[in-house]
């Protein structure tokens, strides 16, 4: 409910800005009397999809000797076929561009037919082995069928497991990005998988944005792999010197360039990245061990922090962001 | 909340809505703009990237201004605390009121940390000076912040203050006598009077909608007060760090909580169905779901995977049934509720949800073979939802 858009209202009809037939639907949104919960409905359907999943994740590692390993896959299987049927009964047509949802729930239906039909593949593979050493290759197969489930019904949450899955065959978790942020754990191939993938990700959403081929899915794509470079440069900060300062100098190069580009494109998420990313990779090259606790670092840290924020008020000014 | 801050926001609250119509295509760019230009805003606001970047930096800033009179020798650290406090919050207001910036980044990190300043200090004051103990240093610090909070909330407009300040009053309440029966009486009174004036036109939107939080906080309060599990393991009492083993509930006192961890969710859905009121039915959603995980743990019903999957099929199969349900009425709506998006494009998932399945559903990582071992080693791939580890 919203009393100052009610009382609005009517002086803007009045006024002539508003035409009267609208009038009537706008005042009873802003008076309470009509309600959507379509964002409550998400929560249901997003909570279902998630409890459901957990759900069969459980019933997969707890009953494994007594439900039998065959009749396990071909539940799974079917409660996934079901779900992808409900899916292709629904979805529109195909279209290289951005596709209208057919209905609320299409997207988490979606979602469910995708992790259902990872878990499945999974489930085979450690059951029944049958890509024997190279059994890793599984997740490169979830990958490539999220992905072209996602380009098929458009669906940028699929497209993101796609994403998370291919760089899970290289090594990488979204575990490892919240490990090397707060904790600096990390190892020196997961890292070059990072970069690689984050790479590999930011260069495809350019390419998809290039061709006009699912532009929409090119924030999802960027997004991804610009946290996974960056990631992976501020991860190297925990190592010893001299090969911190090697990690901080490219972290301060890479948010510079990213910084710079996101201002071009006016790529807000991103420019925060790069600005965040330079400034922690300077600052760790210009503050020593310990010089946190002294007179230096805490003046390193004024002055900067002031500096940026001089900086930020100058950028903003060629820079709008929409509210 | 200053005269000047309070129209800016209300003119904000119609350009918002002006936006929304806009956006859903049912007022045209010049509409928009005759809007925009009637309900002039003459605040310096920002988009939420540029106002968090200006608060992180405006955070470090101050954090590294404190550290340096620490580092040179201050050692009244309480006095120190204060001087920023009072410092913070007149930069504050000079930002708010000079400056006239409104979700700007720099205001709101300065009037947290003043807060949080003013807090620390005279936490130092009744510790050092007053000679505050145990028990009392809390309770005196709790009605302190309580006190702050609102009237940050009120100055400056920041509903989140209003929830702070009704977290610290009913941690203040947790040290009376009957702590628990305190909660639920101060929760009944306050409730209704706050979900009102969230309405209230007189209110500025911003204390409106601080009414609003603060009222979430005593919905929290009554359910956490009644439930169960909450009575059986003295959650309330633990902020008094009180022997509970002492008091155990006698049978009525179960009994009554048990029929209010069931009744306490069903009345707020309820409510919020009969008042069209969202807040009640989220903090009815989820109170019913806090419920439910407490009858597991108190009633072994069925193993937890089949309770999660039927759950969570129940779950999707409710969603669909109620949008079909609102779908099928007249207008694609129901007793003043609709599932239809209202002034939003047909919209798919936001960056939020995609955070999210990304969070909660990715893999995790192969082991790669370590840079100096010989061979591969495997592992285990994983899938699975959120919870569970996947591996089998």
């Amino acid at each position: 409910m919203n009393p100052d858009v009610a009382a609005a209202i009517p002086k803007l009809v009045e006024a002539g800005i508003l035409r009267p037939e609208c009038a009537p639907r706008f005042a009873e949104v802003a008076r309470g009397e009509l309600v959507s919960i379509r964002g409550e409905l998400r929560v249901l359907l997003y909570g279902g999809v998630l409890a459901l999943t957990s759900g069969v994740g459980l019933l997969v590692k707890e009953n494994l000797e007594r439900i039998g390993p065959v009749t396990l896959a071909a539940a799974i299987s079917l409660a996934a076929i079901a779900a992808f049927f409900w899916v292709a009964r629904h979805a529109p047509p195909f279209s290289w561009g951005e596709v209208a949802s057919p209905n609320l729930a299409f997207d988490y239906i979606l979602l469910l037919a995708v992790l259902l039909a990872a878990t499945d593949l999974a489930y085979i593979e450690v059951q029944f082995t049958p890509l024997g050493p190279a059994w890793s290759w599984h997740l490169l197969l979830v990958a490539l069928l999220a992905a072209g489930v996602a380009f098929r019904y458009d669906s940028r949450i699929v497209f993101s497991l796609a994403l998370s899955s291919f760089a899970a065959w290289r090594g990488t978790s979204v575990a490892f990005v919240e490990q090397s942020i707060w904790s600096g754990a990390s190892s020196a191939p997961i890292r070059l998988n990072s970069l690689a993938c984050g790479i590999l990700f930011a260069g495809l959403g350019a390419l998809l944005l290039r061709t006009q081929r699912k532009a929409h899915f090119d924030a999802v794509a960027a997004h991804f792999g610009w946290l996974l470079v960056l990631g992976a440069l501020l991860s190297g900060l925990d190592e010893l010197r001299p090969e911190a300062d090697v990690w901080a100098a490219a972290a301060l190069l890479v948010g510079i360039s990213l910084a710079a580009f996101a201002f071009r494109g006016r790529r807000f998420v991103l420019l925060a990245m790069g600005i965040l990313a330079a400034y922690i990779g300077l600052s760790t090259l210009v503050l020593r061990d310990g010089w946190l606790k002294e007179t230096a670092g805490c003046a390193w840290l004024l002055v900067t922090a002031i500096a940026m924020i001089g900086g930020l008020f100058l950028l903003h000014r060629k820079m709008k962001e929409p509210l | 909340m200053r005269a000047a801050a309070e129209l800016a926001s209300r003119n904000f609250e119609v350009r918002c809505a002006a936006r929304d119509w806009a956006r859903a295509g049912e007022i045209d760019d010049a509409a928009r703009a005759a809007i925009e230009t009637a309900y002039s805003d003459d605040r310096v606001r920002l988009g939420p990237v540029f106002r968090f970047l200006f608060f992180v930096f405006s955070l470090v800033a101050v954090f590294a201004a404190f550290g340096l009179f620490f580092v040179a020798g201050v050692d009244d650290v309480g006095v120190l605390a204060l001087v920023f406090g009072v410092g913070l919050a007149a930069a504050t207001e000079i930002q708010i009121g000079a400056f006239r910036r409104a979700q700007g980044g720099t205001e709101d990190a300065t009037s947290l940390l003043a807060c949080v300043f003013l807090i620390a200090g005279t936490g130092w004051i009744f510790w050092e000076l007053w000679k505050f103990r145990d028990d009392f240093l809390s309770a005196a610090l709790y009605a302190f912040a309580a006190f702050l909070f609102a009237a940050a909330a009120s100055r400056w407009g920041f509903a989140l203050y209003a929830a702070l300040s009704a977290i610290c009053f009913f941690a203040l309440l947790g040290y009376a006598p009957a702590g628990r029966m305190f909660w639920i009486i101060a929760a009944l009174v306050l409730a209704p009077i706050l979900v009102a004036a969230g309405d209230a036109p007189r209110l500025a939107p911003a204390h409106r909608r601080g009414c609003q939080f603060a009222a979430a906080v005593c919905f929290a309060a009554l359910y956490l007060a009644a439930q169960i599990y909450s009575l059986d393991h003295g959650l309330i009492e633990v902020i008094t760090e009180f022997d509970f083993s002492d008091l155990s509930p006698s049978r009525l006192e179960r009994l009554s909580s048990i029929v209010a961890t069931a009744a306490i969710p069903a009345a707020f859905i309820l409510l919020g169905i009969a008042q069209r009121r969202r807040l009640l039915l989220d903090v009815g959603l989820l109170a019913a779901l806090v419920s439910l995980v407490t009858l597991r743990q108190y009633v072994h019903l069925a193993p937890l995977w089949l309770l999660l999957t039927l759950g969570g099929a129940a779950a999707i199969a409710g969603a669909l049934i109620l949008r079909r349900y609102l779908d099928a009425g007249a207008g694609k709506r129901r007793g003043g509720f609709t599932a239809e998006p209202l002034f939003e494009k047909s919209e798919r998932v936001n960056g939020l949800e995609i955070a999210a399945a990304v969070a909660a559903f990715s893999p995790e990582g192969r082991k790669l073979p370590a840079s100096d071992d010989d061979g591969f080693i495997g592992g285990g791939g994983g899938y699975g939802g959120g919870g569970a580890s996947g591996s089998y």
